[in-house]
C-alpha cells in the first residue's frame, strides 16, 4: 500500500559536517515518550535551541545510523551519511496548529516551498495506548507526503489494559515500517536506527497512502499528490533538487487542504484502527482508580498543596546548604589553587588577581551553586511528569488559575517562585503553551523569592521595628497583588488571547518513572543551563567585577582597593539616583545597593554597608549602627518621609529584576528580546509602585 | 428510540456514543483530532473539581471543563452494547 513516487535523493551526496546531514524529525503527540525516546537515541549529542521568532524551544541532536545497512543498499559506502540530524519537535495533537508549540512542529514538516527545509524522514511515534489520536497525525502527514517510519509507544500499557498490540499488523496495514520502542526501559532503540537507515538509503523512501478525499468535500476532486506529480514532472535540476519535491505546496496550502481533509483522515483512522485490530471498548484501568481519589477537590487539592510544599522545600531548605558547599567549594577551595598558581607566575596582587577572583571564580561559583538546585527542580518537575500527576496537578488548579488568565499549571512554578525564581522559571517548561510560559515567565520574578527577604527584614526593623514582621507579611501580599495585577494587564494587552481556550486535557496512564530516563534527563538539562545561562552569568559578573573595580576618581589605579564612591559604580549610582526622586530614595548608597542588587538580592545590604563604610549586619534584623545611617540617607532623601522612602525602596525590590541569574534563565528560554521587554517591564513595574508608595506614604 | 443526553448530565460509567458538540470550529475540531468524535463510544469517569468531566474515550482519558463536556450531545447505548456495559460495570463512581 505504499505509494512511491521517483526522488532525486541519490543525486545528493550528504556529508556529516553538521550542514548537510539528512534531517530526521520526530513528530508525536504530547506525553507519548518522545523525547525520552530522542535521548536515548541521541545521547549527550544534543542542543536546545528557540525556533527563530518564537519562544518554542526544540532539541536537536546527532544520532548515528548502523554502518550496515551502506552494505545492504546498492549505495557506495562514502555515499552512507552514518550521521543524522534528530529533531524532536514538540507534541502536538495536529498539523492543524492551534498554539505557537504546534505551529513550530506544523512547520517544521511541512513540503520545502513553505520555506521550511522539510524533513528527509519522520518518525511518527504512535502510542499504543490511545491510537486514534496519534494515527491521526499520522494521517495529515500521509496527505502532506511526508517520508516516514512509524515507533509504538506504550505498548507495555495498552497491553496491561488487555489491548493487543501487533506492530507487524501495523505495519501491513499502513505500508510503512513499523517499529515497537520502549524508550523508558531503553529498548528498541537500535532496532529503530537500522530501519530508519534502510528508509533514508531507500531508493523510495516509505509513505502511506493518502487517506482517500471525501468525493462530497471541496478536497475530494484534488489531491496533494497531484501538485506534487506536477512538480515531479517539472524538469528541474536546479540546486534546490532534493527528495522532497514532490509535495511541492507552501504551509498555508497544506494547512488549508489538511482542514479540508480532516473528515476524510478521520474515516481513514477508523478504517486502520479496525484494520489493525487495535480497536477496543473502552475499559477502566488501575489509573482511574487512582483519579477517583485524586480529582475529588477533598483529596487532590490537599495532595496539590503537599506536593507544592515539597517542591518548595527541596527548593529552599534542602537545596540551600548544598549551594552553599557548592559556592565554597569553587571560590575556596579552587580559590586557593588559582592563587597558588597566580603566586608561581608573579601574577599575584594585581588587577588581574582581582579579576580572576572577584569576577571569574565569582561567576563560576554562582553557576555552579545553582547546578544542585537547578538538578533538584528539574528532577522534581521530571518525576511529576514521568508519573503522569503534572496534568492532574494542573485540573486541580485550572479554575483557581483561569481566574486570573493563566492554566492551571502556572500554580507550581508561581509557588515555587517564592522559594526562588530560577526554579520556578525552569517550572514553566510544563505548561505545554509558549504564550502561557512566556506569560507565567513574566510573572515569575514577580513572586518574592527569600533573597529579598533579607531586604525586606532589613528596611522593615530599621524603619518599623516594632511591627517588623506584619510590615514583611503585607510585602508577601504585597507580591501576590502585584502578579495578579500584572498578569491581568498583561492578558488585556500583549496576551490577550492567553487562557481563554477551554480546558481539553489529557490525562495520561500513571506510571512508575524509571530511574535511567530520568537521570539522563536531568543532567542533559543541568549542562544546557550551565552552558548557556552560565555564560550570561559570567559576563554579568565580570560587568559588576570592572563596576567595583575601576576607580573613576580618588587617584586609584585598577588593582586597589577602590572606595565605593570613588568606583565606576559609585559614579553610576550618583549618576541615576536623581530617577528615584519621586520615590523618595534618591541617595547614591541606596541606588549603588539597588545596582548590585541586580546581581543578587542578597548583595543590597551587603553594598550598603559597605558604600557607609560599615561592616555588613550578621543578622538583618539587628541593623545596629547601619541602621542610623540609613534612616539618616532616607530621611534626608525624602524630605523627613524616611518610613514612606524605606517601604517605596521595598516595594522597588520586590518588583524589579531578582538576579541577573534570574536574567539569564529569561534569556535561556525565552531568548533576548522577551527578556529585555520583561526587564524594561518590570523596572517601569516597580518604580511606579515605588512612586505610588511614596507619595501616598509621605501624606499619611 | 435514542436518549439523548449531555456529557455533563451523563450517568457516570454508561457507554455513550458521541453524537454532536455545539462548539466553536477550532474547538469541535481539536477535540475531534483527542480522538472525541461523532460515533465514537466513550464513558464518563467521573465529575472533577468546578464540574469539570473525565471522559474515557480510547485509550485516553479527557477531562473536559464543565461549558465544554455541557456542549457535548451524547446518546445512551443499551441493551446492544451489554458487553461494554458490563466492563464498564467496575468503573468508579
Amino acid at each position: 500500500m505504499t505509494r512511491t513516487a521517483s526522488h532525486h535523493h541519490q543525486a545528493t551526496t550528504p556529508e556529516t559536517d553538521g550542514k548537510t546531514l539528512l534531517r530526521v524529525m520526530l513528530v508525536g503527540n504530547p506525553n507519548v515518550g518522545k523525547s525520552t525516546l530522542f535521548n536515548l537515541l541521541t545521547g549527550s549529542n544534543q542542543k536546545t535551541m528557540n525556533a527563530p521568532r518564537t519562544t518554542v524551544s526544540y532539541t536537536a541532536g546527532r544520532w548515528r545510523l548502523p554502518a550496515l545497512q551502506a552494505r545492504t543498499a546498492d549505495l557506495p559506502a562514502q555515499d552512507w551519511p552514518g550521521l543524522v540530524r534528530l529533531v524532536d519537535l514538540p507534541g502536538t495533537y495536529s498539523l492543524l496548529a492551534q498554539s505557537p508549540d504546534e505551529q513550530v512542529t506544523a512547520e517544521a514538516v511541512a513540503p520545502p516551498a513553505s520555506g521550511s527545509a522539510g524533513p528527509d524522514l519522520v518518525v511518527a511515534v504512535v502510542d499504543a495506548n490511545a491510537p486514534a489520536s496519534s494515527l491521526y497525525l499520522v494521517g495529515q502527514l500521509a496527505v502532506l507526503r511526508v517520508p516516514l517510519v512509524v515507533a509504538v509507544t506504550m505498548a507495555d500499557v495498552a497491553r496491561s489494559r488487555g489491548v493487543r498490540v501487533d506492530s507487524a499488523q501495523l505495519q501491513d496495514v499502513l505500508g510503512v515500517p513499523v517499529v515497537e520502542v520502549d524508550p523508558r526501559r531503553g529498548q528498541g532503540g537500535e532496532r529503530l536506527a537500522a530501519t530508519v537507515a534502510a528508509a533514508l538509503i531507500s531508493p523510495d523512501r516509505p509513505r502511506v497512502e493518502a487517506p482517500a478525499a471525501d468525493p462530497g468535500s471541496p478536497a475530494g476532486t484534488g489531491d496533494l499528490a497531484e501538485t506534487a506529480e506536477t512538480a515531479e514532472a517539472a524538469p528541474d535540476d536546479g540546486p534546490g533538487e532534493g527528495p522532497d519535491e514532490e509535495a511541492n505546496v507552501s504551509l498555508d496550502e497544506g494547512q488549508n487542504y489538511l482542514a479540508l481533509r480532516a473528515d476524510s483522515i478521520f474515516d481513514w483512522v477508523a478504517r486502520v484502527i479496525g484494520e489493525a485490530d487495535l480497536d477496543r471498548p473502552p475499559t477502566p484501568a488501575g489509573s482511574d482508580k487512582l483519579d477517583k481519589w485524586l480529582l475529588k477537590w477533598w483529596v487532590g487539592l490537599p495532595v496539590f498543596l503537599a506536593v507544592l510544599w515539597g517542591i518548595f522545600q527541596l527548593t529552599t531548605t534542602v537545596a540551600g546548604p548544598i549551594q552553599d558547599a557548592f559556592e565554597g567549594f569553587i571560590t575556596r577551595t579552587v580559590g586557593d589553587w588559582v592563587q597558588s598558581g597566580l603566586e608561581a607566575v608573579h601574577w599575584d596582587g594585581g588587577w588581574f588577581e582581582s579579576l580572576t577572583h572577584n569576577g571569574i571564580l565569582a561567576g563560576i561559583g554562582v553557576v555552579v551553586s545553582f547546578l544542585p538546585l537547578m538538578a533538584i527542580m528539574f528532577l522534581a518537575i521530571a518525576l511529576l511528569e514521568d508519573c503522569g500527576y503534572m496534568a492532574r496537578a494542573a485540573l486541580v488548579s485550572d479554575r483557581m488559575m483561569r481566574l486570573i488568565g493563566l492554566d492551571g499549571r502556572a500554580m507550581l512554578p508561581l509557588v515555587i517562585g517564592f522559594g526562588c525564581n530560577l526554579p520556578a522559571l525552569a517550572a514553566t517548561k510544563t505548561l505545554p503553551n509558549a504564550r502561557q510560559r512566556l506569560l507565567t515567565g513574566l510573572l515569575v520574578p514577580y513572586a518574592s523569592c527569600t533573597a529579598r527577604l533579607v531586604i525586606f527584614l532589613f528596611i522593615a526593623s530599621v524603619f518599623f521595628p516594632h511591627q517588623a514582621g506584619t510590615v514583611v507579611f503585607m510585602m508577601y501580599l504585597a507580591s501576590v497583588a502585584v502578579i495578579v495585577l500584572v498578569g491581568l494587564a498583561l492578558r488585556k494587552t500583549a496576551f490577550r488571547a492567553v487562557g481563554q481556550e477551554p480546558l481539553i486535557l489529557v490525562l495520561p496512564p500513571y506510571q512508575i518513572p524509571r530511574p535511567a530516563p530520568l537521570v539522563r534527563s536531568v543532567a542533559l538539562r543541568c549542562r544546557d543551563f550551565a552552558l548557556r545561562a552560565g555564560r550570561v552569568i559570567l559576563t554579568l559578573t565580570m560587568l559588576v567585577w570592572a563596576l567595583l573595580s575601576v576607580p573613576v576618581s580618588g587617584g586609584y589605579v585598577i588593582g586597589d582597593e577602590v572606595p565605593p564612591r570613588d568606583s565606576a559604580l559609585g559614579a553610576a549610582a550618583q549618576a541615576v539616583a536623581p530617577i528615584f526622586a519621586p520615590a523618595g530614595f534618591d541617595d547614591w548608597h541606596v541606588t549603588a545597593s539597588l545596582m548590585t542588587g541586580f546581581v543578587a538580592k542578597e548583595a543590597a545590604v551587603g553594598t550598603l554597608a559597605t558604600t557607609f563604610g560599615m561592616d555588613e549586619p550578621e543578622d538583618p534584623s539587628q541593623p545596629g549602627d547601619l541602621s542610623w545611617l540609613v534612616q539618616a540617607a532616607l530621611d534626608r532623601s525624602s524630605g523627613g518621609h524616611g518610613a514612606a522612602a524605606g517601604l517605596a525602596y521595598m516595594f522597588f525590590c520586590l518588583g524589579y529584576t531578582p538576579c541577573m541569574v534570574t536574567l539569564a534563565e529569561q534569556r535561556r528560554l525565552f531568548g533576548s528580546k522577551p527578556t529585555a521587554s520583561a526587564l524594561g517591564l518590570s523596572l517601569v513595574v516597580s518604580w511606579v509602585l515605588a512612586v505610588i508608595v511614596f507619595q501616598i506614604g509621605a501624606l499619611l | 428510540m435514542l436518549s439523548y443526553v449531555k456529557l455533563t448530565e451523563a450517568p457516570l460509567g454508561a457507554p455513550l456514543r458521541i453524537e454532536k458538540a455545539a462548539l466553536d470550529g477550532q474547538t469541535a475540531l481539536r477535540l475531534c483530532e483527542i480522538g472525541l468524535r461523532p460515533g465514537c463510544v466513550v464513558c464518563v469517569m467521573q465529575r472533577t473539581v468546578f464540574g469539570g468531566t473525565v471522559v474515557m474515550c480510547g485509550g485516553h482519558r479527557l477531562a473536559l471543563d464543565k461549558a465544554t463536556a455541557a456542549s457535548v450531545t451524547t446518546s445512551l447505548i443499551t441493551s446492544s452494547t451489554a458487553s461494554t456495559a458490563s466492563a464498564l460495570a467496575g468503573a468508579p463512581a
